[in-house]
């Protein structure tokens, strides 16, 4: 399932970019984004991105990162691929993060289509699900160059 | 300043003032505190529900992802005032060790686990998830916290004060409000006090005690107004009195003063403890003495005169003894000009109570001029008392006080007789009765008397008298007495009588002759002729009172001057000569012959006189000489004056000139005396050669030259005594005319006339006669006129023919103007009468008269 979804992701990625993207490399999880400035970025960046690294976008809007909740069924992917972390160890994160103000707190969300459905209406909002979630719209998936 | 912590207002203040500012240290002090624990305790408080609240965030976003939370959570801790930091402290499950995870904003871990009580507070609240456990700590910053504290007690800090100024201010005008009644009465009684009574006091409604007390003041100022009028109008009362009492006094001592200068009197006093004495200015003036002047005893010896000292000294010891006041007259040498006056000196002793004399107290007055006077009097007194005529002195009550010795010896009665008794005393039945109410109503109108009276002496004896009485009248022409001169005229009255007898016996003879003349022709020349011989006799008849009274004046005179001469002589021989040198005797006799002597100088010329000789004998000599002022008196009395100093050089050079004076002086006066006995003889002579060459007989008389004024002067002196006594004669005859005539004849035409002239105006008040001469073209007219009645026309007719007479009864005889025409049908000449109311002329006009170069 994860893998189809990866590849449904691929797909619509190359076909929204009008271009050919190569497929996601970070095991596990499709990166999405709706108005970020970019349709892929290296997952050194991506990563970046998502530990909060940047407060903006390049197009000024402001960061919006949307994760899956700790007790998801991908938050532990997530926090895997993305935060080299175990879930509690990416709260911990985020905890001392907000605690010191220095990043907005992402978004929760319990399952995929929420954070595809939040994305999807949030412009400057990245999000991260499972490589097997359905529906993703082929625009908002970020390719992930290596 | 002291003044205004004692005055009213600052101290109803003052109490206020205490207690207000004691409450607001007390508020100041207290709120603050209170507000300080309740704000840390709210702190507290509030750090414990901020550190629950970050430690509920914590949990959330642990447990459900919540990391929105806890930003809201974390940005609501931030954003408190005082915050300071926060941080999340987790304990080593293992080691039990706290651990700081991250604190916000970011401190070292040391800092935060041993934090610093002073800079810090904090409070702690655990939390917990499934992995991580710990402690949230939140922390404030204790110097916030206090800056806090201090700006919420601020406003008591800044407020309190304000109230308190404003509360201190607003009491203080109120103290003053309370106070300013209070002022104001106590400065109104002040104002009372300093007698501004026109201080308005505010009459006030208020009911209150200051409201009376102010009503009070106001009735009182009003009452004091009243008082103070009242007050002055006593005052002013008694000033006004005071003043005019003053003014009264001052005028009566002035006039004391000027009394006692008037009266040249002064006062002194003499202290026997130390024989100093003390005088008034007037004693001064008239001792002569200066103001400085040593007034003792030696200074008061030398004062009185030296001829008086011994008998004052008995005297005052007299005095002194008996205890009796001193009361005398004596003399004095006054200091300055060695003068001598005459005073009179009144004392009293005062007597200790011992009864010794301790001062004696009087007055000195200078009574020299009164002396003078006196001795005036004196010789006056002398005179009337030794004069041959009578004289009386008596009261304005007509009582008589002193009589002469000449009255005495005719009246028989003795001085003690008559003193007392009116002049009544002499008159008696046969007195003329119409003489007495004739003399009492001249004497009652003040006027003097002239008249003839019969009187009666004490054994008896009548006697006539030609009475003169003059009233006496004081300085003030008050009636104070009469004197009346009283002459014997019993003989010329006897002649009278024998003479009426005579008449009567003529007029019989003149109706025989009458008959005769009737009967026969008017041819009898012998007849008429021994009829003009009686008119003679008749005149003489009646000029004899005249005679008897011309003859008794120098015979007075003689009297008295013998006795002044015997008097005189007497001194004369008993004191002057004795005690003068023979050369001294002679030369007195030569100085006396030289100088003409007046026996009374008046008074201010003596003095001027007597003032030059002193002043040139003192110039001259010195005043060493003590005497000197008597001796010039003397000198002066002698005629030896400044004018003269060559005989006064010599007089005053001899030991003793007053010796000499007095020798030369009474020569003088015997020499005087001698002069008028001399006039007087001569006088007396002169009337009876009148007399005598009046009765001769014209037979043996040849025509002669006859001087007209020596003629008429003669019949006048005849006639002297009617015309010098009431008749106001005018004489204005030439000297230089004569004519040639009978001058018997003639005696007889004027005797004729002026006797006529004389008896019309017998009863008239103005007598006036007047004979003079008028020359003119060969002739003179003689003119007689008088003042009497209007002769009528009918009368004059038939004035010269003989036996025509007015005087029927009154010893008219009808024959003198019938001589007077006989003489001068005789002399060639004419004779004219006219009368009117004014005057009745005789006119005898003269031909050929004769005028002397």
């Amino acid at each position: 399932m994860r893998r189809i979804t990866i590849i449904i992701a691929l797909v619509f990625s190359i076909t929204a970019g009008g271009k050919l993207c190569a497929q996601v490399s970070m095991s596990g999880v499709t990166v999405i984004g709706n108005k970020i400035g970019f349709s892929s970025n290296t997952s050194k960046e991506i990563k970046q991105i998502f530990r909060g690294k940047y407060a903006n976008w390049s197009t000024n809007s402001q960061v919006i990162i949307v994760l899956p909740a700790s007790k998801s069924v991908s938050a532990e992917v997530v926090a895997t691929s993305i935060y080299g972390n175990t879930v509690s160890g990416v709260q911990k994160y985020w905890l001392s993060l907000v605690f010191q103000g220095r990043a907005n707190p992402p978004v929760f969300l319990d399952t995929d289509e929420e954070i595809i459905t939040y994305v999807k209406k949030t412009p400057g909002a990245i999000g991260v699900v499972s490589v097997g979630a359905q529906n993703i719209p082929r625009n908002m998936v970020i390719g992930i160059n290596n | 300043m002291a003044g205004f912590f004692q005055k009213i207002s600052f101290r109803i203040w003052l109490p206020f003032a205490l207690t207000l500012s004691l409450m607001m240290l007390v508020v100041a002090f207290y709120y603050p505190r209170e507000q300080e624990k309740l704000f840390r305790a709210n702190k507290e408080r509030e750090l414990k529900e901020l550190a629950k609240t970050v430690a509920l965030g914590v949990e959330l976003s642990l447990r459900a992802d919540d990391f929105q939370g806890l930003k809201k959570t974390i940005d609501f801790v931030s954003g408190t005032s005082d915050f300071e930091f926060v941080a999340i402290i987790v304990e080593d499950s293992v080691t039990a060790k706290e651990n700081v995870f991250i604190s916000y904003p970011e401190k070292p871990q040391d800092e935060i686990l041993n934090l610093n009580p002073d800079l810090y507070v904090y409070q702690k609240y655990p939390f917990r998830t499934a992995d991580f456990v710990g402690n949230i700590l939140i922390s404030a910053s204790k110097e916030k916290i206090n800056e806090l504290v201090f700006n919420l007690n601020k406003p008591v800090y800044i407020i309190l004060p304000i109230i308190l100024v404003v509360s201190l201010l607003l009491f203080f005008i109120l103290a003053r409000r309370i106070s300013r009644p209070i002022l104001q009465l106590t400065k109104t009684a002040k104002e009372l006090e300093a007698e501004n009574y026109a201080v308005v006091i505010p009459v006030t409604q208020q009911k209150d005690e200051l409201g009376e007390l102010s009503n009070a003041f106001a009735s009182l100022r009003d009452s004091l107004v009243d008082q103070k009028e009242r007050n002055m109008q006593l005052t002013l009362g008694l000033e006004d009195e005071i003043k005019l009492r003053t003014e009264d006094l001052q005028s009566t001592q002035q006039k004391l003063i000027e009394a006692q200068k008037v009266a040249r009197i002064g006062h002194y006093e003499y202290f026997f403890s130390d024989g100093h004495w003390e005088s008034s200015d007037v004693l001064d003036d008239i001792f002569g003495i200066e103001k400085n002047f040593k007034k003792d005893l030696n200074s008061w010896n030398g004062i009185v005169a030296p001829d008086y000292q011994v008998e004052m000294m008995s005297y005052f010891i007299d005095l002194v003894t008996n205890k009796k006041k001193f009361s005398r007259d004596y003399k004095i040498k006054r200091i300055n000009d060695g003068e001598f006056r005459w005073v009179y000196g009144l004392g009293e002793f005062k007597y200790s109570e011992s009864g010794i004399p301790y001062s004696l107290s009087g007055t000195i007055q200078d009574i020299t001029d009164r002396k003078l006077i006196e001795e005036e009097v004196k010789r006056l007194s002398l005179v009337a008392r030794h004069t041959s005529n009578c004289v009386i002195i008596a009261d304005g009550q007509k009582k008589i006080q002193w009589v002469n010795d000449s009255l005495i010896q005719l009246t028989g009665y003795s001085f003690n007789e008559i003193v007392g008794q009116t002049p009544r005393m002499f008159q008696f039945e046969k007195t003329d009765p119409k003489t007495l109410a004739y003399i009492s109503e001249r004497l009652d109108d003040n006027l003097s008397v002239n008249t003839e009276i019969l009187n009666r002496g004490k054994t008896g004896n009548e006697y006539w008298l030609e009475l003169n009485i003059v009233p006496i009248t004081d300085a003030h022409g008050g009636l104070s007495g009469y004197i009346a001169v009283e002459t014997d005229i019993t003989a010329r009255k006897m002649a009278d009588e024998e003479l009426r007898k005579s008449q009567e016996a003529l007029k019989k003879i003149n109706e025989t002759l009458e008959q005769k003349v009737l009967e026969n022709t008017k041819k009898n020349l012998d007849l008429s002729k021994s009829i003009v011989e009686q008119e003679k006799l008749a005149t003489i008849g009646e000029i004899s009172a005249g005679i008897a009274h011309d003859l008794n004046t120098p015979l007075g005179a003689i009297k008295v001057g013998t006795e002044s001469v015997h008097f005189t002589f007497e001194a004369l021989l008993a004191n002057n000569i004795s005690k003068c040198s023979d050369a001294q005797l002679k030369r007195a006799i030569e100085i006396a012959k030289s100088r003409t002597v007046e026996i009374y100088v008046g008074g201010l010329q003596l003095m001027r006189e007597r003032k030059e000789t002193i002043a040139y004998l003192q110039a001259t000599y010195g005043s060493e000489r003590e005497n000197l002022a008597q001796i010039a008196e003397m000198m002066v009395k002698c005629r030896i004056l400044v004018q003269d100093t060559q005989i006064m050089d010599e007089v005053y050079k001899w030991d003793n000139p007053l010796d000499v004076l007095e020798l030369i002086n009474n020569i003088q006066i015997i020499g005087n005396l001698l002069d008028t006995i001399k006039t007087s003889v001569d006088k007396a002579s002169k009337v009876v050669k009148d007399v005598r060459s009046f009765i001769k007989t014209e037979t043996t008389v040849d025509r002669t030259r006859v001087n007209l004024h020596d003629n008429i002067s003669t019949v006048l002196s005849i006639f002297n005594y009617e015309l010098k006594r009431n008749i106001n004669l005018v004489f204005a005859v030439d000297q230089n005319i004569c004519i040639e005539g009978y001058d018997i004849k003639l005696f007889q035409l004027w005797s004729n006339l002026i006797k006529n002239a004389i008896e019309s105006m017998e009863d008239y008040p103005n007598k006036n006669i007047s004979v003079r001469s008028v020359l003119y073209d060969g002739k003179v007219d003689i003119l007689v006129e008088n003042t009497g009645p209007v002769i009528g026309p009918e009368i004059i007719e038939k004035i010269f023919k003989k036996f025509f007479t007015t005087k029927q009864g009154k010893n008219g005889t009808g024959l003198g103007l019938s001589i007077v025409k006989n003489v001068v049908d005789e002399h060639g000449a004419k004779i004219a009468v006219t009368s009117s109311e004014e005057v009745t002329t005789f006119k005898v006009t003269f031909n050929d008269p004769i005028l002397l170069s």
